[in-house]
C-alpha cells in the first residue's frame, strides 16, 4: 500500500466512504478537510487523540 | 420673494416639514493598534445619524501636522449596505509619536449644512511587552474555541513590516533562537508545534490548535529577560493563516510582562479577512 493509499484508508476507516464522497461532491465537511490534512501530514498514522478530535468535529 | 432660479436652473428645495438641524458629532476610539485606529461616530447627546456622510482628518496636537487626510479615511457600509455606518478607520503611519486629534464633520441627507467639528484625542499604540499573545476570538473579542492555524507570523520594529524582524531567525525548535521562546495553549501533536508558525516554511507547515478549548486557543512569543531588557517595541506585524487548519474568524493581540499572562493589555481585535495570504497590520 502506498503512502497515499494508507492515508486515505486511515480516513475511510475512521469516518467512512459516504462523508468523503459528499465532501468531494461539494458539501464541504470539516471532518474530511481536517482528516485529510492530518492523515497526509502523519502518513495515515492517526493516533487515538487525533481520531477523537476528527470524530468530535 | 426669494430667488427661485439662477441662470435658468431651478434651485433645490426641500419638502421636509422638519426644520433642518446640524448636530455636532461625538467621536470615540473603538480600537487601536499599530496606528490602525477605528472610531465610532454618534450624535452628541445620543442617537445615530440618518443617512450621513463624514469628513475626517487627523493631525498632531503639537504642531498641527496632518497625519491622515480625509481622502485616506475609510468609510464602511451598514450591514444591509443601505447607508454609511458610524465607523471610520484610519492607518496613521506618521513617524511622530505624540498625541493626535481626529476631527470629524457630518452631513446628513437633506441637511443643507455640515455639522460643527467633533473630535477625539489618541496616541498611536505599539507593543513593548515580554509576552505577545495571539488568541482566537469572535467578533466581540470573546475567547473562542474556533481553532487557530498559523502558517507564518512576523513582528517588526518599524511600520509597514520594516525594521528588525522577530524572530530574527527561522526557528527549528520552540527556543532555537537565543532570547526567544514560542509556546501555545494547545497543539494537536508535535507535527504542529508552536515553532512551525515561525519556521522556514511559511506555507505548508503550521501551528495548529485543532481540538482546543476556548481558553487554550492561543500562540505566543516571549522576549526573554537577559537578551531583551526591555522587550523590543513592535510597530507592525504580518500573519498568514493556514486555509485548512484555521477556523477562527478574528484574533486578539494581547501583551503582558507576566509569565501567566496576567494583567494583560488588549491591543486589538482584528478580522481574519482571508486565509492562505499574508495579512499585514501596521
Amino acid at each position: 500500500m502506498t503512502n497515499y493509499e494508507q492515508q486515505l484508508q486511515a480516513l475511510i476507516d475512521l469516518i467512512g466512504y459516504e462523508k468523503i464522497v459528499k465532501h468531494l461532491l461539494g458539501t464541504e465537511s470539516d471532518q474530511v478537510k481536517v482528516g485529510m490534512q492530518l492523515s497526509h501530514d502523519l502518513d495515515g498514522n492517526l493516533t487515538s487523540t487525533e481520531e477523537t478530535v476528527i470524530n468530535n468535529l | 420673494m426669494g430667488i427661485n432660479t439662477i441662470n435658468g436652473q431651478t434651485l433645490p428645495t426641500t419638502t421636509s416639514t422638519t426644520p433642518l438641524t446640524t448636530v455636532t458629532p461625538s467621536v470615540a476610539v473603538a480600537s487601536q493598534i499599530f496606528g490602525i485606529i477605528t472610531f465610532t461616530v454618534t450624535k452628541s447627546g445620543g442617537g445615530e445619524y440618518t443617512n450621513p456622510n463624514y469628513g475626517g482628518t487627523s493631525s498632531a496636537l503639537g504642531d498641527g501636522t496632518v497625519t491622515v487626510s480625509d481622502t485616506n479615511v475609510d468609510r464602511f457600509l451598514e450591514s444591509d449596505s443601505s447607508h454609511l455606518a458610524g465607523t471610520l478607520k484610519i492607518s496613521d503611519t506618521n513617524a511622530s509619536t505624540g498625541e493626535r486629534q481626529f476631527k470629524v464633520r457630518v452631513q446628513e441627507f437633506e441637511d443643507s449644512t455640515q455639522s460643527a467639528i467633533g473630535g477625539v484625542a489618541y496616541t498611536p499604540v505599539y507593543i513593548t511587552k515580554k509576552y505577545i499573545r495571539i488568541r482566537g476570538v469572535n467578533s466581540e473579542g470573546d475567547d473562542s474555541a474556533d481553532r487557530l492555524g498559523i502558517a507564518d507570523i512576523n513582528f517588526y520594529t518599524a511600520g509597514a513590516n520594516s525594521g528588525t524582524r522577530y524572530p530574527t531567525e527561522d526557528l527549528t525548535a520552540v527556543d532555537s533562537e537565543e532570547g526567544i521562546t514560542v509556546s501555545a495553549g494547545h497543539s494537536i501533536n508535535a507535527t504542529y508545534d508552536p515553532w512551525k508558525a515561525v519556521d522556514s516554511d511559511a506555507s505548508n507547515t503550521f501551528w495548529w490548535a485543532l481540538g482546543t478549548s476556548a481558553a487554550n486557543n492561543w500562540w505566543q512569543i516571549e522576549f526573554e529577560e537577559g537578551t531583551y531588557d526591555p522587550a523590543p517595541t513592535i510597530k507592525s506585524m504580518n500573519i498568514k493563516f493556514n486555509p485548512t487548519g484555521n477556523d477562527a474568524g478574528y484574533f486578539k493581540i494581547t501583551g503582558s510582562d507576566e509569565d501567566d499572562h496576567s494583567s494583560a493589555t488588549t491591543f486589538g481585535i482584528l478580522e481574519i479577512t482571508s486565509e492562505g495570504t499574508v495579512l499585514v497590520f501596521g
